[in-house]
């Protein structure tokens, strides 16, 4: 059935399309929290470009990731960065003071930055029209698949057993973050006079 | 760009699937829209019911001769949502002038959009077989047959919080900005002990993907049996997920008018109003395929896969999620609304430990009793 | 049914009863495993966090002695139980969980992957272990000589500090990126809030703040290394990548993620241009909050960074990376960094700054026994093996000199800010007048810090400068120029220190305060008199720690099959060293 056969003109076409429409507008998304004014709509900005995110971890076939991906940043961390902006902040609307004097040092910066990586990443094999990166040694895709299966069980097996180590210091951290914000943002009349010193 | 094109060479797949999957997609958001209005209604004539009312009654077929006997019939008000519709459609479409425009138009997408997407992994039925018996294949009742299904209708109903936020945000209206900030604490408060219950049942069943947790409940029991406290913890937090009463403070009409939709009119509003539902009709799905055994019933093969047969299964999920919607209305009018500290103590004090308590000891059982049900 | 249900019954039972006994063995097949015994300092750590965190919230056990008393046992114990271990046999930590997965039901599924390793037990890491936890002893000192530190928040600060401890003891063993990445932030985030710690004062929220975003951005660009290293080698492990590096023929793409880890390493030892974070960062911290900062956190940046250099270059690739240079990289980014905290510190007007400033210099001093460490790493074989020991143990070696001089000053001037509330260096004039031993003190530490004949920090200097030297010897003629540089450098530093010391023997104090004297405590004398006491002991005795530190050696991994070149394989085997030979 010529409708089953997979990778006809079309369907690459429509693959690509969707592909090409979740990249650039990752970028844009990501471009547009950098120099948006309106933190608001910053926020709102990053969630689309950590939505945009997830959507290549899909194309990428890690879907676990891509899932983890959307509950812990799109669903989590940004809602709570939206959050602390309503609720911090006293006028409608909060914008971000541009720095004029430093905005050539910044764009300098970035692109000091970013050209090399580009160049590393895509340039060399946009101009050679062909994979650069496993013809120099890269290890590749196809290896990494090799060597480790992509599914939800091996992945489990692996933070338990090779990885637990990390697994275990992450739940640390996470406790240090905790212990030392709720000692942050605790309310002030706790601190009220100097009362009991230490020595 | 050939980098994309290397990409789409690996993995795209064929145009058969394509054209099923948009099928798919078709028959199920239809399905879902058309069982919306009449949801609509049903809460109507239920509320009606409870309170010893009437309800609506009047809005049926028009006299016109065509129709015969059946001209001017009320129909029991069958049709009342058709004429909401119209209304709401026909009001006109108004931006406050302070408002933020962009996050105020989207704001209601953003709320929509995610529930929607979260019901491509339900599976509603098995499947038929069409083709011959080598080269046929199978034609699931299921949008997207995830690894991770599970973990993915969570993750994406969670997105739309942002649009709850975003709308109280941008209406500039401290009515809605309140109502939006309720809502997003209340979610956000209700989708730990949510998760953890489901888990729990993840650990029963041992996967993430919800056709196999449906076939486990059909070769084992029911997840209401099997996880009685993880059953009751995700309903309630379903409730509240939804801002449904007893936890509809988001919208708390006498103290918040209406809350966080406060400024929207017309078919913007019309968009947060068919996402409330759409919302319940998909934990219902959610609810029906984690603990009542999803597509199977005892007695009717779960797998059968032969065109008239797979009917089978669609028609038992659906009966079933009308019973979970009903319940749904029911208790929207039998029970008062919480007071907003007593939701946030209910969530952080009693379902959180109640269900990770549920968790360590589902766990400790799923070691003990090894193998036999663990993958 | 009835049987049936017997039956299930029995089987539940066998269940329940049946499970001590897996327990048992799985208990049994983690503790006989002994590499978990190298682990225990790191779980002591572990228990005593959460074990100030609960004496903290009980009514009864709360109060400050008991807090101090759980942390001074909780830094005291792993730095004996590692003292222990001193010289002995060094071990690659594989995780001692994996025995668990054949006592339950995922037998079948493992597969242990060969890289995933994440820490050394070395004499390299057991040093600045040993190092770190002395660190957080004696800041506990100052954290009970610290007047500002309000009671009730003690705990937290506990909390904190001992997470901070174990990120840095994880860094200093780990081996794996994850795990670099994990510690680093480990230890970050504990920092960051320490920094922060009085709550209302603007400068410290001013240091925590740009401590934080520096800290963020250098982790993202660090991250972003890390990505392209493992898309080059495929694993996280620094030794595999430096040998499967060395097969790579992308010398633009290595060099680009080498600096980019870099970056990280760099912002945790405060070195230019990385070091902008430090001062507002350390004038604006608790007094022991700084000193501890300025002691541990750059000694763990330098740990991690001369275990990567180290499983960087031909001594463990088998093979020179291409377009790195790890030496005149890591002497240009020292040169700068002496450079630009000795001429900045001329400026300060705070002490505080002004000490910040010095230990940036001083990070760019150490710079030399990494440059060191990264020649040995070049030059390969048996005789660079030697000197990249030499450069190990010099850059640890400076690092004790540094800890006790710098820990001093640091007291004194919190001993000087209980009295006058200032850290200016006015708050300092007339001191000789007030308190003389202080001043003497005082006076002494600073020539240590400078790295004059009578201390124990001109000891550490000359030992640094040596190592250099034998690596200029051995080819290296930037190390020469990074050696001048350095000489200069001192004599810039002459500037600053002896500014001070002038005003605390020579300027007249403020007239209202001139005659006063200065009442310093007991744990005052401690800190300060101590240190200054050993400073000088040290100078006479300084060969007592030279053992010692010489066996702060690296352990480096025999070659895996198919990750390196094969014609270097037997001759590394054969280097394998670190394995206690010396006791």
């Amino acid at each position: 059935m010529l409708l089953a056969e997979a990778n006809t003109p079309v369907t690459d076409w429509i693959y690509t399309l969707v592909f090409m429409a979740v990249f650039v507008t990752t970028l844009m998304a990501g471009l547009w929290v950098v120099i948006a004014r309106d933190v608001i709509r910053a926020g709102v900005s990053l969630f689309i470009c950590l939505s945009g995110v997830a959507g290549i971890y899909f194309f990428l076939n890690a879907q676990f990731l891509a899932v983890v991906q959307i509950m812990v940043y799109v669903g989590g961390t940004t809602v709570l960065i939206l959050f602390g902006v309503m609720l911090t902040n006293r006028a409608p609307v909060l914008t971000s003071r541009r720095a004029t004097d430093r905005t050539l040092a910044g764009w300098l910066a970035t692109v000091i930055v970013a050209a090399p990586l580009f160049v590393i990443l895509v340039g060399r094999d946009l101009m050679e029209k062909k994979d650069v990166k496993t013809a120099n040694g890269w290890f590749t895709m196809k290896e990494a698949a090799a060597q480790a299966p992509i599914n939800t069980v091996a992945l489990g097996d692996a933070l338990l057993t090779s990885y637990i180590l990390p697994f275990e210091i992450a739940s640390l951290v996470l406790l240090v973050a905790l212990v030392g914000s709720a000692y942050l943002a605790r309310r002030r009349e706790d601190e009220s006079g100097i009362e009991g010193r230490l020595s | 760009m050939f980098l994309a094109a290397d990409v789409a060479a690996a993995h795209s797949p064929s145009a058969l699937e394509y054209l099923l999957n948009a099928l798919k997609v078709l028959a199920a958001f239809g399905a879902i829209m058309s069982v919306i209005p009449f949801m609509i209604w049903l809460e109507r004539k239920v509320a009606a019911w409870i309170q010893h009312r009437d309800g609506p009654n009047k809005v049926g077929l028009p006299r016109w001769k065509i129709l015969g006997p059946l001209s001017g019939f009320h129909m029991w008000g069958l049709l009342q949502p058709l004429a909401d519709m119209i209304k709401l459609i026909l009001k006109e479409d108004f931006i406050p002038r302070r408002a933020d425009k962009f996050l105020f138009v989207i704001a209601p997408a953003l709320v929509f959009v995610p529930i929607a997407l979260a019901f491509s992994v339900i599976p509603f039925g098995w499947g038929f077989h069409v083709g011959g018996a080598e080269d046929g294949f199978l034609v699931r009742y299921q949008i997207a047959d995830f690894g991770t299904g599970i973990l993915f209708a969570f993750a994406v109903m969670s997105m739309s919080v942002h649009g709850l936020t975003l709308a109280g945000w941008s209406s500039y209206n401290k009515y809605g900005q309140m109502g939006s900030v309720r809502a997003s604490a209340q979610m956000i408060s209700y989708e730990a002990a949510m998760f953890m219950a489901v888990l729990a049942m993840v650990m029963t069943t041992g996967s993430l993907q919800l056709d196999d947790i449906v076939l486990w409940q059909s070769t084992h029991v029911w997840g209401i049996l099997a996880q009685p406290i993880a059953f009751v913890i995700f309903l309630i937090c379903a409730f509240a997920e939804t801002n449904r009463l007893p936890f509809d403070f988001p919208e708390a009409e006498p103290e918040l008018v209406a809350g966080y939709h406060i400024e929207y009119g017309s078919m913007k509003f019309a968009m947060f109003f068919l996402g409330e539902y759409y919302g319940m009709v998909v934990q219902s799905c959610l609810i029906v395929t984690l603990f009542l055994g999803g597509w199977t019933l005892p007695g009717i093969p779960a797998t059968a896969d032969s065109f008239l047969a797979s009917l089978a299964g669609p028609l038992v999920f659906s009966v079933k999620v009308m019973c979970v919607l009903f319940l749904y209305v029911q208790v929207r009018w039998s029970l008062p609304r919480f007071r907003f500290d007593q939701l946030m103590s209910l969530g952080w004090k009693r379902l959180i430990p109640i269900a990770l308590a549920n968790l360590v000891v589902t766990a400790i059982l799923g070691v003990t009793f090894a193998a036999s049900n663990m993958r | 049914m009835l049987l049936e249900a017997a039956e299930t019954a029995t089987n539940a039972l066998q269940g329940v009863v049946g499970l001590p006994q897996e327990s048992y063995r799985a208990l049994a097949g983690i503790i006989g495993n002994d590499t978990l015994s190298y682990f225990a300092p790191e779980l002591v750590i572990c228990v005593a966090m959460l074990l100030v965190l609960l004496v903290d919230v009980s009514d009864k056990l709360r109060s400050p002695r008991n807090l101090m008393l759980v942390a001074l046992v909780a830094l005291a114990a792993p730095a004996l139980m590692i003292l222990g271990k001193w010289g002995g046999e060094a071990l690659f930590f594989y995780p001692a969980w994996g025995n668990l997965a054949q006592y339950s039901n995922l037998e079948g599924h493992i597969s242990l992957q060969p890289d995933s390793h994440m820490l050394v037990f070395d004499g390299f890491a057991n040093f600045f272990k040993v190092f770190v936890l002395a660190s957080g002893l004696i800041t506990l000192g100052m954290i009970h000589l610290d007047k500002g530190t309000p009671r009730r928040s003690l705990g937290e600060m506990l909390t904190l500090l001992l997470g901070s401890v174990l990120g840095m003891m994880l860094l200093a063993s780990a081996t794996n990126l994850l795990m670099i990445y994990l510690s680093i932030e480990f230890m970050s985030l504990a920092s960051f809030i320490l920094v922060a710690f009085k709550r209302r004062d603007r400068k410290g929220t001013e240091g925590a703040l740009k401590y934080m975003l520096f800290g963020a951005v250098s982790s993202g660009v660090m991250i972003y290394g890390i990505s392209l290293l493992y898309g080059m080698a495929g694993t996280l492990d620094i030794a595999l990548i430096g040998q499967r590096l060395a097969q790579v023929n992308d010398p633009l793409a290595i060099a680009m993620a080498l600096m980019m880890v870099t970056v990280g390493f760099g912002y945790k030892m405060s070195i230019a241009p990385m070091h902008f974070w430090a001062p507002d960062a350390y004038e604006g911290a608790p007094t022991p909050v700084t000193a501890f900062l300025s002691v541990a956190s750059k000694a763990a940046g330098f740990a991690v960074f001369i275990r990567f250099i180290d499983a960087m270059s031909a001594q463990s690739t088998g093979n020179a990376l291409p377009i790195i240079n790890w030496v005149s990289f890591v002497a240009v980014i020292g040169a700068v960094t002496m450079t630009v905290g000795n001429l900045t510190a001329i400026w300060q007007p705070n002490v505080k700054r002004m000490l910040a400033y010095s230990s940036i210099a001083h990070a760019g001093y150490l710079m030399i026994g990494a440059a060191v460490v990264a020649a040995g790493g070049e030059i390969g074989g048996e005789a660079g093996a030697r000197i990249a020991d030499v450069g190990g143990s010099a850059t640890a070696f400076y690092l004790v000199a540094y800890c006790l001089m710098n820990f001093g000053a640091f007291a004194v001037v919190q001993v000087v800010a209980n009295e006058t509330g200032r850290d200016d260096m006015n708050a300092f004039d007339g001191l000789f007048k007030r308190n003389p031993t202080l001043a003497v003190v005082m006076a002494i530490l600073l020539l240590s810090l400078l790295g004059i004949p009578p201390t124990f920090g001109f000891i550490g200097k000359a030992r640094l400068f040596m190592a250099g030297l034998e690596a200029a010897q051995a080819g290296y003629p930037i190390m020469t120029v990074l050696l001048v540089i350095a000489a200069v450098n001192t004599t810039v530093s002459c500037y600053y220190y002896f500014r001070l010391i002038r005003g605390m023997f020579i300027t007249p104090g403020e007239a209202a305060t001139a005659n006063r004297p200065l009442i310093v405590s007991n744990t005052g004398w401690l800190m300060a008199g101590g240190s200054a006491v050993l400073t000088l002991a040290l100078f006479v005795a300084g060969s007592f720690f030279i053992g010692p530190a010489d066996e702060a050696r690296l352990k480096r991994r025999p070659h895996l099959e198919g990750a390196a070149m094969p014609q270097h394989d037997q001759g590394h085997v054969e280097v394998k060293r670190g394995d206690g030979s010396k006791g």
